[in-house]
């Protein structure tokens, strides 16, 4: 045990050996001096605030990124749900073609009052199908051609082309963005719905076994 | 504005107010920061300004915290005062006071502190803590008398 004094030299004693240390003492009197950067040597304190300030605004645009895309997502699956409806609606209905022939230029010549240009995919080659014609159509209540083939097992596919809002368009499965088609069955018809040069295609037939 | 000498008195009285050394250096800075800022309107009064700004930001950040002690209003008329030279005749020694130091309020600590280090007396320690002279004696009384029981029971203790 040491040896009592008085209580005020020992308080003394106690706060007479209480200094700041030298990197202390450097920061408080560098703070001081005028021009001083106050950005490097404000409390730690202030410097965690301002870094979860930081932390929860990057987060809170990411989550919003993410929830745009899933929202985007969302409504650009909607849509081709439907589109996939009613092409395989269509198919099974079989109407009268109003064009026929396995010339794909002359068959292309009859949709002249379309607001575009109907595309020749190169989706269509590499199975030797037949061309037998076509007719006008709708795809979302757009003005659409509809083409039929005769595939090499016997079977009709119907393919479309149609045009969408660019805001819709955005929303499907680009070539040129490199993704694929998206893939859908609906009342027993395989639909594969992709863009293509801005124009929506549609290719509907019967799922193989 | 605050040369090394003042700095390191006002840490002292940072290291009072505070448990840990890390918090007292953080209100000293925070403090220096506060004094920059808003400099005293008379630079030879600028310890008393500081230690002003230091009890108001410790206490502050107390009462975000709620770990403030809110002490009931007295009448400091009516409760037993002991002066400040009462506390003289108390002999301690560091462990004694080490163990006395942590059971005492911020306050309590804070009156200690002013009138050991700083040499003030009862009357200015009021002027300092916002609070009446009779309060100050108050407090001053209760910790003399708990003072006093920890030496008769460390005595009764090394005599055993």
């Amino acid at each position: 045990m040491n040896n009592p004094t008085s209580l005020k030299q020992t308080v003394l004693e106690r706060f007479g050996v209480i200094e700041l240390d030298t990197d202390q003492m450097r920061t408080l009197v560098d703070r001081q001096t005028p021009g001083a950067s106050q950005q490097a040597d404000r409390p730690v304190r202030a410097s965690w605030l301002q870094f979860g300030a930081a932390a929860a605004i990057v987060l809170t645009l990411i989550s919003v990124w993410f929830t745009g895309q899933w929202y985007a997502a969302r409504e650009g699956n909607g849509l081709m749900v439907a589109i996939a409806d009613e092409v395989a609606a269509n198919h099974l209905k079989l109407k009268p073609l109003e064009v026929e022939g396995s010339d794909l230029d002359s068959v292309f010549g009859y949709f002249r009052d379309l607001d575009f240009r109907l595309v020749a995919t190169p989706r269509l080659g590499g199975i030797d199908r037949d061309l037998l014609g076509g007719r006008y159509c709708s795809i979302q209540g757009i003005a659409a051609a509809q083409l039929r083939y005769r595939e090499p097992d016997g079977d009709l596919s119907t393919w479309y082309e149609g045009m969408l809002p660019t805001a819709q368009l955005r929303l499907l499965p680009s070539i040129e963005r490199g993704q694929t088609p998206a893939e859908f069955y609906v009342r027993g018809i395989r639909v594969d719905i992709w863009t293509e040069h801005g124009v929506v295609f549609a290719a509907a037939r019967s799922v193989r076994p | 504005m605050f040369d090394q000498q003042d700095l390191n008195r006002l840490f002292r009285y940072c290291c009072a107010l505070c448990d840990a050394r890390p918090d007292a250096y953080d209100l000293l800075q925070s403090a220096i920061e506060r004094c920059i800022r808003t400099p005293p309107d008379d630079p030879e009064r600028r310890i008393a300004y500081a230690m002003r700004v230091i009890r108001n930001l410790h206490y502050d950040q107390l009462r975000r915290q709620r770990v403030v002690v809110f002490e009931p209003l007295e009448d400091s008329s009516q409760l037993p005062q002991a002066g400040m030279d009462s506390l003289e005749s108390i002999m301690i020694d560091r462990d004694e006071l080490e163990h006395a130091w942590r059971r005492m309020t911020t306050v309590e600590r804070e009156i200690i502190y002013l009138w050991a280090v700083e040499g003030l007396s009862a009357a200015e320690i009021s002027v300092q803590l916002e609070r009446p002279r009779g309060s100050v004696l108050s407090i001053v009384h209760r910790m003399r008398k708990r003072l006093q029981t920890q030496n008769s029971n460390t005595d009764r203790a090394s005599q055993a």
